[in-house]
């Protein structure tokens, strides 16, 4: 391991200072797959999209003010790998967060993310909403790793994996 | 002489179901983009599949997903309501999945959908 730091490649960012409407989600995360598809080999873009997809639905679904943020980065490791990274800032509702810090913790602590999914899966078929579905489904169907913080008050959850380049599969 | 299937083709801007009957089975052709948009209507359309099924008699219904580009977790959660309930139901049909494997994320989530219920559920493409 040299410790050198990963190298940032491609990055965007997109505030809005009031909650965007659900509408912008798709054609946005469906850009931003279109875009990384030339380059980026196997399933790779269809993953990035996925979680892109659920994460900033979510902000733009519970954010309490309004205001949200959506990023992505492209960085490459010193094993010569990429690695992609979603990252969505909102201040959810009081009562969303403590509902959201609860799945997320259960998630990134699940020792088999499938099994994890299958439960909550099993467990949403009974609930009427808010089953934390589009998390698991991130951390299941992408292979991306779940992480999350509080800022004050803002949820800051990032979602990041390996990706392989057009030419560079392993 | 087999009933009539009474489902009729839905859209809404981003999502389009065309049924069609064959025999005992049935299909359901799906174009376009399951997001929040299609929630509702998705939502509401499975429960009358499954109406329809079970007034049919059906032995099948495919759901034809490859002109499905993605679905989100909440559409995804209709599928698990309506396999939930097949599953649970006194009579049983199967359900199909047709999928392109050009749209990569097909493969995941399907199969997540076919772990729910095995004796119910195929993933075919």
């Amino acid at each position: 391991m040299s410790g050198e730091p990963d190298q940032l490649l491609l990055s965007f960012a997109m505030s809005f200072a009031s909650s965007p409407p659900q509408g912008v989600v798709t054609p946005l995360c469906q850009s931003l797959a279109d875009a990384c598809q030339p380059f980026m080999a196997g399933d790779a873009a269809a993953r990035l999209r996925l979680a892109a997809h659920e994460l900033f639905e979510n902000i733009v679904k519970y954010s309490q003010s309004g205001e949200c943020e959506l990023g992505f980065q492209l960085f490459r490791k010193d094993s010569g790998a990429m690695r992609a990274r979603v990252e969505t800032r909102n201040v959810p509702a009081a009562s969303h967060r403590a509902d959201a810090e609860q799945r997320l913790a259960a998630l990134c602590t699940a020792p088999d993310p499938l099994a994890h999914y299958d439960a909550i899966i099993a467990d949403s078929a009974r609930r009427p909403a808010g089953s934390g579905l589009g998390l698991a489904r991130i951390h299941a169907e992408t292979e991306y790793r779940l992480g999350y913080r509080f800022e004050n008050e803002a949820l800051v959850i990032v979602a990041s994996g390996d990706v392989w380049l057009r030419g560079a599969l392993p | 002489m087999s009933l009539p299937l009474e489902l009729d083709a839905v859209n809404t801007p981003g999502l389009r179901c065309t049924p069609t009957l064959d025999a005992d089975k049935a299909t359901i052709a799906f174009e376009g983009t399951g997001d929040v948009a299609a929630i509702e209507l998705l939502s509401d359309y499975l429960k009358r599949v499954h109406a329809e099924a079970e007034r049919l008699t059906l032995s099948e219904v495919t759901c034809d997903f490859r002109q499905l580009s993605f679905m989100n977790s909440s559409c995804f959660k209709a599928f698990v309501v309506w396999i939930d309930t097949v599953k649970n139901a006194t009579r049983c049909y199967r359900i199909r999945f047709l999928t392109d494997p050009g749209m990569h994320w097909q493969r995941r989530s399907l199969e997540a959908l076919r772990r729910l219920a095995t004796g119910v559920v195929s993933v075919d493409g």
